[in-house]
């Protein structure tokens, strides 16, 4: 018996075709001897399916072909907890299943795949599945509360303020005098509550702010304004692991043709022409990365530390990638923000750290099982009915 | 007119008929669906059975056979109407499971209920003998209690091919599963136990799947197999359980163990092993179908492992206390407020020392079993340690529950024994508070019950401040017991039934109290 895999992706997110590219490398990693992958796409209008078809990546250049080969199905959980791919909608007679997974495994970067969404729905299934659990990926994913917690575990960040767009309506240059008094232009401006560095944008002045936060407001309603740093270097690194034990893997250091990493930077470069898939999935890997970073080895150590830090506070769970920035100035180093759910799951980072892509996704899913079974041992609802306990028990309580 | 009166009769009769056969079905669920002993359940039930109010309805029969038709079957019809309104639902400790089984039974059990019914009708209308078809109709009333006899008996064929089905299907996912280590356990005493700390302990570095609560029957670990076995699993433990020669073996051939556990023998069950020696070779077949590159985990300290010698050459690996030369012995146990520590050593390997929340000796058996077997999987003495520390009491074996008011309660209600029994009051012993026993006695000892009945309460004498005995009639030999070690009759109480003796237990808690309650309190067997 093999166990079965469902390699959730896609999904409602503007890094859906990240999202497509990472799953299908990460499926095409697994090993086959162990584990039979299912994979299961999520379209942009939300609906589910499964397929060989969806596993060629040039096969989603007509999406109405696409569907149209594929399976629509829906995640099930039967009476004996099993968790099937129903057809969709059911069919009247002939099998009403595609297949049964044993674990799920959340290729979907940003908002319902890496924010803690579809998390929960996988926790109602009841089923073990890969990555951070609920409550890890909110926090991952909201810039803000993540800011509030490591700055509570004395975890470096940038100084920043935050505002929702109805202050920044109400109020702006109140709101520009506190940039500018607490932080000091440039800034960065950037949506709360984004993976991706779309909505991000710099501002030197006032003007540019107001620009700046009309862009953030069009994705987010929670704003956040960072001191820039002018002369920096942006070093990232994966943790792998969970809350007992994280290890963290080399460094890369991104060289991104602007100030910071904009989204072009980040999927797109040299995508222009990316009309053909592979050209996308090549883009991906041609980003203009330099592994491991040159930096000395103490500052590594220094990253390394405070990446597994940050992993474990947040309460993480398989491999993430937390994004830092080094203020050359001052030499010193801040985390920008963490990935719960990285593009090509870090794996480039890992394979140089001496764990090829097929050893990583073993790993992932061994986590998954692991607290899988953790959580089984805990309490989460009592035996007793306790509607049925006392006789005259409900006549007793307060009405 | 009689014609009406004998089909309102049926219809009242099917009524009363209905519940008779639910009350049956589920007597013979509790008896594991085995004919020979629910026989012997009604053998030792019969006022259960047959109840002197279902013969009352012999005087309306006799009745009718006079003559007196109408008059007759009106007061069948009512009495039979009666017997189905007014029965009342007894207390059930362990309900009526409502199975596929039960359903195809009952069904089968209804057809034969309405051939008799057809067959009544026929004879009291179509040949207009009405006094036949009463006393036909209160034959297989009083009879009741054999009729899902018939039907389990017509039935068998069909379950067993069912079975059969299950049964293959359970085998060969096992065998598909390449990485999966089974292990099995089987054992008159802490079978259940070393199950559930073999998991604990286990779960802290793999996949552990294991046999629910009492799925220790081939079908129980079918079921088991074929619902959660995951092809992730690395072991599964199958828990066997057995009631007759066979029943081990038969388990054994399903899941092909490489490990095998076995806790302790003693007299269980010998109303149906009948000798010590049947009991050996039964549990014992756990070791003896173990492949060559198998590994047996046995008890050293029991005597009756140890005075059998096994048939094949396994490796095997011995675990005790009090013996010496054992492969993993613990030693230096002390007795803390919070629980236990002792310290375990593996013979040409190291030692550490454990603390748990469990209380007794057995305790320490079970643990070291599962010590034994995570050894054998590559887990480390010291990886062993939170594990066993965060180990939760099983249910009703000597749990020690959170206290309530003044009392708390050390439960030791499930299926208990003679051993067990006594190591459940020597803990009870040592306990600072005010120490109350609730037990109905020990059942399915064959003929040494009386004694080792005597012996439990002999022994309960010396440690115990209060004693409630449950059931008059089931506890004569624990009352001989503590009269005969001069046990002041002030300090026992022989309760009606369980609520009775709880509500003593209550009355008594005016200071702190340590309340034991042994033994399994069956309704079957509160007569």
């Amino acid at each position: 018996m093999k166990t079965r895999v469902g390699v959730i992706f896609g999904g409602m997110s503007v890094e859906h075709e990240v999202s497509v590219i990472s799953a299908l490398q990460a499926i095409n990693a697994m090993n086959k001897d162990k584990y039979e992958v299912y994979p299961l796409y999520i379209s942009k209008d939300r609906d589910w399916y499964t397929g060989e078809n969806l596993l060629e990546i040039s096969n989603y250049q007509d999406q109405k072909e696409l569907f149209e080969n594929a399976q629509k199905i829906q995640l099930v959980r039967d009476s004996e907890g099993k968790v099937h791919l129903q057809k969709d909608p059911q069919p009247k007679f002939g099998k009403k299943t595609v297949g049964e997974i044993d674990v799920a495994f959340p290729v979907i970067h940003g908002t319902y795949g890496e924010d803690g969404i579809l998390q929960g729905f996988l926790e109602l299934l009841n089923i073990p599945y890969v990555g951070c659990d609920v409550l890890s990926s909110a926090t991952g994913m909201d810039k803000v509360v993540m800011k509030h917690i490591f700055r509570d575990w004395d975890i470096p960040i940038l100084e920043y303020t935050s505002f929702y767009s109805s202050q920044w309506l109400a109020d702006r240059d109140a709101i520009g005098q506190k940039v500018e008094a607490e932080l000091g232009y440039p800034v960065i401006v950037k949506p709360a509550n984004l993976g991706s560095s779309v909505g991000i944008s710099k501002a030197a002045n006032f003007e540019e702010l107001e620009e700046a936060v009309e862009l953030a407001t069009e994705f987010a309603t929670k704003i956040v304004v960072e001191r820039m740093v002018t002369n920096m270097k942006e070093v990232n690194c994966s943790v792998l692991g969970d809350y007992e034990n994280a290890e963290a893997s080399v460094l890369e250091e991104v060289l991104g043709s602007d100030e910071f990493l904009s989204y072009q930077d980040k999927y797109q470069s040299g995508g222009g022409s990316s009309k053909d898939g592979g050209g996308a999935s090549k883009g991906m890997e041609s980003t203009n990365r330099i592994i491991p970073a040159e930096i000395s080895d103490e500052q590594t150590e220094e990253i390394q530390t405070i990446a597994k830090k940050a992993f474990q506070v947040l309460g993480c769970n398989g491999v993430s990638r937390i994004d830092f920035i080094i203020d050359q100035d001052q030499n010193k180093v801040y985390i920008n923000e963490i990935n719960t759910i990285p593009g090509s799951l870090s794996f480039y980072l890992w394979d140089p750290s001496g764990k090829d892509f097929t050893q990583l996704t073993d790993e992932l899913v061994k986590l998954a099982l692991k607290r899988m079974r953790e959580r089984e041992k805990l309490m989460f609802s009592i035996d007793s009915n306790l509607f049925s306990s006392h006789s005259g028990g409900l006549k007793g309580s307060k009405n | 007119m009689i014609q009406i009166l004998l089909i309102a009769l049926i219809a009242a009769w099917g009524l009363a008929m209905s519940k008779k056969l639910m009350r049956s079905v589920h007597m013979l669920q509790l008896n594991s669906y085995r004919n020979e002993r629910y026989m012997r359940w009604i053998n030792r039930n019969t006022r259960k059975a047959f109840q002197v109010r279902d013969y009352l309805l012999a005087i309306p029969a006799a009745l009718v056979l006079l003559g007196f038709e109408t008059v007759g079957l009106v007061l069948l019809v009512v009495g039979f109407a009666a017997l189905f309104f007014m029965s009342k639902e007894e207390q059930q400790k362990k309900k009526l499971v409502l199975t596929p089984r039960v359903k195809r039974m009952l069904t089968t059990a209804a057809i034969v209920l309405a051939i008799f019914a057809a067959a009544s009708g026929v004879v009291g209308i179509v040949a207009e003998q009405p006094a036949l078809a009463a006393i036909l109709l209160l034959i297989v009333y009083v009879l009741g209690f054999f009729v899902i006899i018939v039907a389990n008996t017509v039935n068998r064929p069909i379950e067993k091919s069912i079975n059969n089905k299950y049964f293959n299907e359970a085998e060969s996912m096992i065998q598909e599963s390449r990485d999966l280590n089974v292990v099995g356990i089987t054992g008159s005493y802490g079978k259940t136990s070393t199950k559930h700390f073999l998991q604990a302990i286990l779960s802290s570095e793999l996949n552990v799947l294991m046999t629910p609560e009492s799925y220790n029957t081939k079908l129980g670990v079918t079921k088991t197999v074929r619902g959660y076995l995951k092809p992730y699993h690395d072991v599964f433990i199958a828990e066997m359980g057995a009631k007759q020669k066979g029943d081990i073996q038969e388990i054994c051939d399903l899941v092909h163990q490489r490990i095998g556990i076995l806790t302790s023998i003693g007299p269980q069950h010998l109303e149906t092993f009948k000798t010590i020696e049947t009991v050996q070779k039964t549990k014992y077949e756990i070791i003896e179908s173990l492949p060559e590159d198998g590994l047996g985990i046995l008890n050293k300290d029991d005597e009756n492992i140890m005075s059998y010698t096994p048939k094949n050459q396994c490796r095997k690996v011995y675990y005790g206390i009090h013996s010496d030369d054992v492969d993993f012995k613990a030693k230096d146990i002390t007795y803390t407020s919070s629980g236990m520590t002792f310290t375990v050593e593996e013979k040409g390997g190291g030692s550490e020392t454990y603390t748990t929340k469990l209380l007794g000796e057995h305790n320490i058996y079970n643990t070291l079993a599962g010590i034994a077997v995570g050894r054998e999987l590559g887990l480390s003495l010291e990886k062993m340690k939170t594990p066993i520390k965060n180990m939760p009491p099983v249910k009703h074996r000597l749990e020690l529950k959170k206290p309530q008011g003044n009392i708390t309660i050390l439960d030791d209600s499930f299926n208990s024994n003679p051993k067990g029994a006594r190591m459940a009051v020597d803990v009870l012993g040592q306990m600072d508070e005010y120490k109350v026993l609730i037990t109905p006695g020990m059942i399915e000892l064959g003929e040494k019950e009386y004694e080792l009945n005597k012996e439990l309460a002999m022994h309960a004498a010396g440690k115990c401040d209060f004693i409630i005995l449950v059931g008059e009639r089931q506890t004569k030999p624990l009352q001989d017991g503590l009269k005969e070690a001069g046990y002041p009759e002030a300090q026992t109480y022989v309760a009606r039934d369980l609520n009775d003796g709880l509500a003593k237990m209550h009355e008594l808690a005016t200071r702190k109290m340590v309340v034991l309650l042994e033994n399994d309190l069956p309704d079957n067997y509160n007569g």
